[in-house]
C-alpha cells in the first residue's frame, strides 16, 4: 500500500495536475470567502471542467476544491460574524468577538493553522483507515444515526449560554422551521401553504444568513463603528499559531480526530460538525467562561474539526457512494463523470486513485492555509472599516448569495424574514445558535426515528452504538454540573481538613 | 450609596419596564401564538408527519409560557427581566445599558461612543437601517438588482454613510465589476422584477457595452 500511496504522490505532483489542484483550491477559497456560497457552489463552476479530463488531474481539481472551502470561510465568520459557509457557524461564536477586540489577526492565524492540521489529520486517516472502515460504516443503522442527530442538538442546551429555556425554545424553534415541506417517510407537506418555494423547506444558507449576518449588519451601523472596537490590530497571526502550538495540541489532536469521524457519519455529521466541537470544547476545558466572548479555544476547536471532516466524509463516498453532504454529493458526481465508480475497487484495482484523494486533500490543505495566512494580515483590515460603509456592500453580497440558495424570490422574502427575527432574539437575549442546530437536524432526526422504529421496534435503545451515544450525551449535558460538583465537593473536602488541622494545631 | 442603589420594597409596576423587557415580553408572546397555532395545524396531519411538529410546538409553547410568568415575576421583583447572555453588541441592550447608567448618572459608556443613548433612538435606528434593506430588495422586485444596487448603494453611501463621491463612485463601480465577473464566471442568476421590458430598453447599450468588456477581458484573467 506504501509503494502504491508514493507512486499516488508523484502522480499528484506532477506539475501538469498540480496546476489543477492549485486552480481547484483558488476556487475554494473564493466561494469559501464570499458569504452564503459554499462546496455545492464551489463543485458546480468546476464540474463542467472535468468532461475529458485525465482522472487523477480531475481528482486533484475537486478534492482541491472541497478541501480549502472550509479554510476561506474562516474570513467572514471572524471578521465579518457571517458563517461563510455550513461549515464555519461555530466559529463565529468566538471568532467574531476576537475580531472586535481588534484580535482579528490571532483569530485567523490560529484558525488557519488548525484547518490545516485539521485537514492534514483527515488526509492521513482516509489514507490509512480506507481499507478497515468498510466494517465500521456498516455498524451504523438508523438507530445510530438518529442518536448522532440527538448528540447534536444536545449541543442547544450547552450553546445557550445561561439561557437554557430561551435556548431550548429557540432550538424547538429550528426544528419547526426545519420541517418546513415535505415530511420524511409519509406523504404530507407540512406549513407550505401551497407555496411551491416552500415545496422543499428553507435553505440553510438563507437561514445562516438571515439569523447571523442581517441582525449583526443592523447593529453595527446603529452603534456607528467599524467591527473592531479599537483603532488598530492588536495582535498578529503568529499569536494565533503561538496559541495553539503552546496551550492546545491537545485540543486540535483530539477535534481533528472528531471531525474525521463525525465526517465518516452520513447526513448527519457534516453540518453539525463544528457546533459539535465547539460545545464539546466548551464543556470539557477548564475556565470556560469566556467561551463566546472572544476564548481563542472557541476558534481552534470549530476549526480543526471542520476541515478534518472532509476526509472523513470521502470514507463512506468512496467505499458505498454514499456522500456524506451536498459538497460529497456532487464530487461523487464528478468522480462518475471521470469514469471512476465508488465502490469496493476503491481499495483494491482503483487504490491508486483513492490514494491520490488523500494526497490531494493534503496539499490543497497546505496550499489553501498559506494563501490565506498570506493574505490575512491584509484582509483583517477588513475589520477597520467603520460598518455604515461595509455594509451596504455586505448587503449586496449576502442578497446576490442568498438568492442563489434556490434562484427564487422566496429565497429573499426568508432572508429579511428571518432576518428580523434574528435581530429580535439577539435584543432579548434568545441565543440564535441552538435555533440553527434545530434547523439543521430536524428532519435527519425525523426520518432516523422513524425508520428505526420500523426496523427494530422500541429495541433500538439496546443496540451497543445507541448506548454508547446515550451515555455521551449524558455526558455532555451534565458534564459541566459534575465537574462544578465534584469540585466544590473536593473544596469542601480541602476546607473541613484544613479546620480539622486547625482544630488540632 | 445612591439612591437608585437602594433596595426597593415595592414591587414594580409594568409602566416602569424598560423598552428592552417590552420587546422580550411581545417576541416572547408572538412566539407562544405560533407555537400555539403551530400545534393546531399539526393536530390535522397524518400521524407520521404529525408527531415531531406537533409535539414540538407543545413543549415549545409550554417552555414559552413558563418564562413568560417567570419573567413578569423576576419584573416584579427586581425591574429587569433575566434576558440571559444578551449579545455584547446588542444596539438596545447598550441603549438600555445607557439609559441605567444616564439615570444614575454615570457616563456609561463614554464620550467615545457614537451609538444611540435611548433604547427608543436605537430602535427608530434600527427600523430605518431594516427600512433600507427593505427598500433595496423592493428596488430589485421592481427595476433589477443590476439598477436597485447602484442606486442603493449610491443613496445609501452619500446620504447615510456621508461618504465622499469618490469613495462611493468606485465603490459601485467594483461591486459591479464583481457581480458581472461573477454572473459570467460562476454563472449566478439575479432575482427576476417587474419593469424588466422598460429597464431592458433603457440600458440596453450599457449592458451591450459592459457584457463585450466582460467577455473580452475575462479569458485573460488568470
Amino acid at each position: 500500500m506504501f509503494e502504491v500511496g508514493y507512486e499516488a504522490m508523484l502522480i499528484v505532483l506532477d506539475p501538469g495536475r498540480l496546476i489543477w489542484l492549485v486552480f481547484g483550491a483558488t476556487i475554494g477559497l473564493i466561494v469559501g470567502v464570499l458569504p452564503g456560497l459554499g462546496g455545492t457552489v464551489g463543485m458546480a463552476i468546476l464540474l463542467p471542467f472535468v468532461f475529458g479530463m485525465d482522472p487523477f488531474s480531475g481528482i486533484a481539481m475537486l478534492v482541491g476544491m472541497a478541501a480549502v472551502v472550509h479554510t476561506g470561510d474562516t474570513f467572514p465568520s471572524v471578521l465579518l460574524g457571517i458563517p461563510g459557509s455550513s461549515g464555519s457557524q461555530a466559529t463565529i461564536m468566538d471568532g467574531y468577538p476576537l475580531a472586535q477586540k481588534g484580535e482579528a489577526g490571532r483569530a485567523l492565524g490560529a484558525a488557519f493553522f488548525v484547518s490545516m492540521v485539521g485537514g492534514l489529520i483527515g488526509a492521513i486517516t482516509l489514507f490509512s483507515i480506507v481499507a478497515i472502515a468498510r466494517p465500521l460504516i456498516l455498524a451504523l443503522g438508523p438507530a445510530e444515526l438518529f442518536m448522532f442527530a440527538v448528540l447534536g442538538l444536545s449541543m442547544v442546551g450547552v450553546l445557550a449560554r445561561g439561557a437554557s429555556s430561551a435556548g431550548f425554545v429557540s432550538g424547538l424553534l429550528g426544528m419547526l422551521i426545519g420541517i418546513i415541506g415535505l415530511a420524511p417517510m409519509a406523504s404530507q407537506f407540512r406549513f407550505d401553504y401551497g407555496s411551491l418555494y416552500l415545496f422543499d423547506g428553507v435553505p440553510i444558507a438563507v437561514v445562516a444568513l438571515g439569523l447571523f449576518a442581517l441582525p449583526e449588519m443592523v447593529d453595527l451601523v446603529v452603534a456607528d463603528r467599524a467591527i473592531s472596537q479599537t483603532t488598530e490590530l492588536k495582535s498578529d497571526r503568529m499569536r494565533g499559531i503561538k496559541d495553539v502550538l503552546k496551550n492546545n495540541k491537545g485540543l486540535v489532536l483530539r477535534n481533528s480526530m472528531l471531525g474525521t469521524g463525525l465526517g465518516m457519519v452520513p447526513g448527519v455529521g457534516g453540518s453539525v460538525v463544528d457546533w459539535l466541537a465547539y460545545g464539546i470544547t466548551k464543556q470539557t476545558v477548564k475556565d470556560n467562561e469566556n467561551f463566546g466572548k472572544g476564548d481563542i479555544r472557541g476558534v481552534i476547536g470549530p476549526e480543526s474539526a471542520n476541515n478534518a471532516k472532509e476526509g472523513g466524509a470521502l470514507i463512506p463516498t468512496l467505499l458505498f457512494g454514499i456522500p456524506g453532504s451536498g459538497t460529497t454529493a456532487m464530487l461523487l458526481g464528478g468522480l462518475l463523470l471521470l469514469g471512476i465508480t465508488p465502490g469496493p475497487s476503491m481499495v483494491s484495482t482503483n487504490l491508486d486513485k483513492t490514494l491520490a484523494i488523500a494526497w490531494s486533500l493534503a496539499i490543497a490543505n497546505v496550499i489553501g492555509t498559506m494563501a490565506c495566512l498570506g493574505l490575512s494580515k491584509q484582509v483583517a483590515r477588513l475589520s477597520l472599516i467603520p460598518a455604515k460603509i461595509l455594509t451596504p456592500f455586505l448587503l449586496v453580497i449576502m442578497t446576490v448569495a442568498a438568492y442563489q440558495a434556490t434562484r427564487n424570490w422566496g429565497d429573499l422574502i426568508a432572508f429579511i424574514i428571518i432576518g428580523i427575527i434574528g435581530w429580535f432574539m439577539k435584543q432579548v437575549g434568545f441565543p440564535r445558535p441552538p435555533m440553527l442546530i434545530g434547523f439543521v437536524l430536524a428532519v435527519s432526526a425525523e426520518r432516523y426515528l422513524h425508520l428505526s422504529m420500523s426496523f427494530y421496534g422500541t429495541s433500538w435503545f439496546t443496540r451497543p452504538i445507541v448506548m454508547i451515544l446515550f451515555v455521551s450525551i449524558v455526558l455532555i449535558l451534565f458534564g459541566a454540573s459534575i465537574r462544578d460538583f465534584r469540585t466544590r465537593a473536593m473544596q469542601r473536602r480541602s476546607e473541613s481538613n484544613l479546620r480539622k488541622s486547625e482544630g488540632k494545631a | 450609596m445612591s439612591e437608585a442603589m437602594t433596595v426597593r420594597t415595592e414591587r414594580y409596576k409594568l409602566s416602569e419596564m424598560l423598552l428592552q423587557d417590552r420587546i422580550r415580553f411581545g417576541f416572547s408572546i408572538v412566539l407562544l401564538l405560533l407555537f400555539i397555532y403551530t400545534a393546531y395545524e399539526a393536530s390535522s396531519f397524518i400521524r407520521l408527519a404529525r408527531y415531531l411538529p406537533f409535539n414540538a410546538s407543545i413543549v415549545a409553547g409550554s417552555m414559552m409560557a413558563f418564562s413568560i410568568v417567570t419573567d413578569i415575576s423576576t419584573f416584579r421583583r427586581t425591574g429587569r427581566v433575566a434576558v440571559g447572555d444578551v449579545s455584547d453588541t446588542s444596539s438596545v441592550a447598550i441603549a438600555a445599558e445607557e439609559e441605567i447608567a444616564a439615570s444614575e448618572g454615570s457616563d456609561g459608556a463614554g464620550s467615545a461612543y457614537r451609538g444611540p443613548r435611548t433604547q427608543r433612538e436605537a430602535m427608530m435606528r434600527s427600523l430605518a437601517v431594516l427600512g433600507w434593506i427593505v427598500g433595496y430588495l423592493v428596488g430589485i422586485a421592481t427595476i433589477g438588482l443590476m439598477v436597485a444596487t447602484p442606486l442603493y448603494l449610491i443613496l445609501y453611501l452619500r446620504r447615510e454613510a456621508n461618504a465622499s463621491w469618490r469613495l462611493t463612485i468606485i465603490g459601485t463601480l467594483a461591486i459591479l465589476l464583481l457581480l458581472t465577473v461573477m454572473r459570467e464566471a460562476v454563472n449566478l442568476q439575479w432575482p427576476p422584477y417587474l419593469l424588466r421590458d422598460m429597464v431592458d430598453s433603457a440600458f440596453a447599450p450599457l449592458y451591450r457595452l459592459g457584457n463585450t468588456f466582460i467577455r473580452t477581458v475575462l479569458p485573460f484573467l488568470p
